[in-house]
């Protein structure tokens, strides 16, 4: 029997070993080949620009941050509403359910400029557009959820003939907490890119700024270090929202969720 | 083998307070149940045995109402369901996952309409758990119940409220031997202590002359025989009984085909 810190490092190695590989190997091209910093910048010079420009990446995180969970708080209540509507009101599912897909096929950045005229470079548009990411995946989720009642626990309610209101609190609601948190997760990691590329429409020239708008500058002023260090600030702020809900659901929903 | 039906019939119409009258039901233009008459002896334990698909659960649902007929006339006086008078053992426990033995025993009260202090629900919910001989488990979330106290939670949950009917749906049809036996035994005992009108679905045809007054034998959707089994057993021996009942009922759910 191993104890936990070998086991721990036995996970953690392979995954640190290739790292430290591929920064090697990232730092040997780019110098072996003599790229331009404007094309491939090592990694210790993206190091450099993340620490110079600190302040803008943090202000960005946070910026895009609260967008992203504004958006994803939205999708999470309008999308379990519009479940529990579906699920009282079978004819407007029916109906309803197709435009619901279109959701999922509209490409994010064909309806970014749509939302832009209707609702100005403003956050609100920044948080719109994440919503309107964020919707489907809730709303397949707590749809599912919803419906996901063993027949015997159904039979139960019948029998006693409890109102639909109580059958949503008492049994549908949480048997549909598994598949919430499942949908919860999948929109969270959209919501951060829903959020950025909406920053990308939105950005410039307005006192908003998120790490989208920081990437679509230092691209235009090909600073490639610093849009790196952006890269990687994005990537940091999906595994936080990612993490953040995961230990949300541990602590608060381990009844339901184990 | 329906010669013996109406002989029997009478037996069981005695003290009756459930009647079927050519009850019909049909499922997807499915003939499920087809002019089924009978009456339901209060006070008695009854068994509704039949080959697979033969209509036994339908019956039982219908009894629930769970199930509405297609035709023929079904009256059921002075019990309400909103108030509990009418207790279900599914097939499977059917425990709601997010709540503990308790919580799931006491379901019921809260259910349906019966002003209860909260501290008189949960005295009521440990009395059943202990008549079912788990009171230990109280706190235990399903998940950390073995399959036999899950199946003698489900049962406490279906008594809690006093009912009058109590409508089993092979209950112990996933449980080893053993078990069977015990749970049955421990049914039996419940019931006859309240006197409790008993109506289970069993394949099990010594199970069903074991544990019951009378036995319903139904095929194709319809009662092809009746038997007073208490009456039968005392008139001969009891294993002489046994065994001839036991080639009556086989003969009866088979259509004669040995």
């Amino acid at each position: 029997m191993s104890s936990p810190l070998t086991r721990t490092l036995r996970d953690v190695l392979p995954v640190l070993v290739l790292a430290i590989f591929v920064l090697f190997g990232w730092t040997f091209a780019a110098s072996w080949w003599e790229l331009p910093k404007s094309l491939l910048p090592t990694p210790l010079e993206c190091a450099r620009a993340a620490w110079m420009y600190r302040q803008d990446l943090i202000g960005g995180f946070v910026g895009t941050g609260i967008a992203a969970v504004a958006g994803l708080s939205v999708a999470f209540v309008a999308g379990l509403l519009m479940s529990i509507v579906f699920e009282w009101f079978p004819w407007l599912r029916k109906a309803a359910f197709p435009y619901v897909m279109l959701l999922q096929t509209v490409p994010i950045v064909a309806i970014a400029p749509l939302l832009i005229i209707w609702s100005g470079y403003t956050f609100r548009t920044v948080a719109l557009v994440t919503t309107v990411v964020c919707l489907f995946p809730i709303i397949n989720a707590a749809s599912a959820g919803l419906r996901r009642v063993e027949p015997e626990m159904s039979d139960l309610f019948d029998l006693y003939h409890v109102n639909k209101w109580r059958r949503l609190i008492r049994l549908q609601m949480p048997a549909s907490i598994r598949d919430l948190v499942v949908g919860l997760k999948t929109a969270a990691g959209l919501s951060v890119i829903g959020a950025i590329v909406a920053e990308f429409f939105v950005g410039n020239g307005t006192r908003y700024d998120g790490l989208g708008t920081l990437m679509s500058g230092w691209q235009a002023m090909a600073q490639t270090d610093a849009l790196i260090a952006a890269i990687v600030a994005s990537t940091l702020l999906g595994l936080l929202l990612f993490g953040l809900i995961n230990l949300l659901t541990r602590t608060l929903l381990s009844r339901w969720v184990k | 083998m329906t010669s013996s039906a109406p002989e029997s019939l009478s037996s069981v119409t005695e003290n009756s307070s459930i009647r079927l009258q050519a009850v019909d039901v049909r499922i997807d233009e499915r003939s499920i149940l087809r002019r089924i008459s009978t009456s339901v002896a209060t006070g008695k334990i009854t068994s509704l045995v039949g080959p697979s698909g033969c209509g036994k659960t339908t019956m039982l649902r219908v009894l629930a109402g769970l199930q509405p007929i297609s035709g023929g006339k079904l009256s059921m006086p002075s019990l309400d369901m909103t108030r509990g008078e009418v207790g279900f053992v599914f097939q499977a426990p059917g425990l709601l996952r997010w709540l503990n033995a308790l919580q799931n025993v006491t379901l019921p009260l809260d259910l349906c309409s019966r002003e209860l202090p909260k501290s008189e629900r949960l005295e009521l919910g440990q009395q059943r758990l202990s008549e079912v001989q788990i009171a230990d488990a109280a706190d235990l979330m399903p998940r950390q119940l073995s399959g036999g106290m899950q199946m003698r939670a489900s049962i406490a949950r279906a008594l809690v409220t006093e009912p009058k009917l109590l409508l089993l749906d092979e209950p112990f049809a996933a449980l080893d031997d053993v078990l069977r036996r015990q749970l049955g035994q421990l049914v039996v005992t419940l019931c006859r202590q309240r006197q409790l009108t008993a109506i289970m679905v069993t394949h099990g045809i010594a199970e069903a002359i074991d544990l019951s007054d009378n036995v319903i034998v139904m095929r194709d959707g319809q009662i092809v025989d009746e038997i007073d089994v208490a009456k039968e057993k005392t008139s001969a021996g009891d294993a002489k009984s046994s065994a001839e009942l036991h080639e009556r009922i086989y003969l009866a759910m088979s259509g004669g085909h040995v």
